[in-house]
């Protein structure tokens, strides 16, 4: 009866993530919505990036929280949600595609990285604006969808390359080398819009 | 991209995750690392800039729908909620017992009713009365017609 009548700590922005995945695993909706507010939005940017299309990507991020509520009691490091959700994210953005078969799955060779050292970018320049969110974007599309998300998982939402390493299912080295070489394509392809002196 | 040794450095610093370091100073007299650098602030603000213009309105609706995940009354209310509807019941019952010992089931209290619409018929008929009377006395503040019908008198 007691613990019927004890009320749950309130939810904050200072409540961490392990907190409310325990919660969450105690049936606690409450909790589950506020990793979705959390965690939503990158979520759906990331698939977004991932799939190029925002009705697909509002879809796939239902889906992934669909799953995520399905599978969060298997959740054991409480502690790594975000990097748990982007994983799933991922799956589900490659089923959709494989489903779809809009593109291959092959990973880009190393012919398409170019030279390691390119102009520097004029800082002025690189205000975000709406034709160099597009640029920005069809830069990101050049990139395979595996190296796209690798590249958007640590630029875009912070992740570190052990995270990313579990959320793709990557090896650390492997991380760091499709990053590294996204990097240098994204790079490329934004100089033509940002300008800047060469080194 | 570098050979000084430090350009590796600046990715985690620059997102924060590392402590700086004097990196940025070095990165001010090392050509890479200052190129290097101006890169990650650019890609920096560039996916800042584009996350901030994000929004995913609407969208629990469908993970809610999808899951059976509603938000739920506390605990404590569903508990008053049950120990309300629990009084109710216990009432309830209370009354249906005591009802038939005095009057005998349905009959008992059809008959209460119709005891109760007559009473009322009678007090609204000396009310009629009484206000037919008093209306030919002399009105003013504080007057109080006194009158009491025959009828109600013979009734007590």
């Amino acid at each position: 009866m007691l613990r019927l009548l004890r009320r749950p700590e309130p939810i904050t922005a200072d409540t961490p993530d392990e907190a409310l995945v325990r919660r969450a695993q105690r049936s606690d909706s409450e909790a589950f919505r506020a990793l979705f507010e959390r965690h939503a939005l990158s979520v759906r940017r990331f698939l977004r990036d991932l799939m190029r299309d925002a009705d697909a990507a509002d879809d796939a991020t239902q889906e992934t929280f669909t799953r995520a509520h399905v599978q969060l009691p298997k959740l054991g490091e409480h502690d790594r949600f975000r990097p748990w959700v982007f994983g799933i994210a991922r799956n589900v953005a490659f089923e959709a595609r494989r489903v779809r078969q809009h593109q291959s799955l092959d990973v880009e060779g190393d012919d398409d990285v170019p030279a390691a050292v390119l102009p520097a970018p004029d800082p002025e320049r690189t205000l975000l604006d709406r034709e160099l969110e597009g640029h920005l974007t069809s830069a990101l599309g050049e990139l395979s969808e595996h190296r796209r998300a690798a590249l958007l998982l640590r630029l875009d939402h912070g992740l570190s390359y052990d995270d990313i390493a579990a959320a793709m299912g990557w090896t650390l080295p492997m991380v760091k080398n499709e990053i590294h070489r996204a990097r240098l394509s994204l790079r490329a392809s934004l100089l033509p819009h940002l300008g800047g002196p060469t080194p | 991209m570098s050979r000084c040794g430090k350009t590796h450095l600046l990715e985690a610093a620059v997102l924060g995750e590392t402590p700086d370091d004097g990196l940025r100073a070095h990165a001010a007299q090392c050509p890479r690392c200052r190129h290097e650098l101006n890169w990650l602030q650019a890609e920096q603000r560039l996916f800042r800039e584009r996350a901030a213009r994000e929004e995913v309105r609407g969208l629990w609706k469908g993970v809610a729908h999808r899951t059976g995940v509603e938000p739920q009354p506390h605990r404590v209310s569903r508990a008053l909620v049950g120990l309300a509807a629990a009084v109710l019941l216990v009432l309830g019952a209370g009354r249906l017992l005591v009802a038939p010992a005095s009057s005998g089931g349905l009959d008992a209290s059809v008959a209460a009713r119709e005891e109760a619409f007559e009473a009322l018929m009678t007090e609204n008929a000396i009310s009629q009365e009484r206000a037919e009377l008093c209306s030919r006395f002399e009105r003013g503040i504080g007057f109080h017609c006194g009158y009491v019908p025959a009828s109600l008198v013979a009734s007590r």
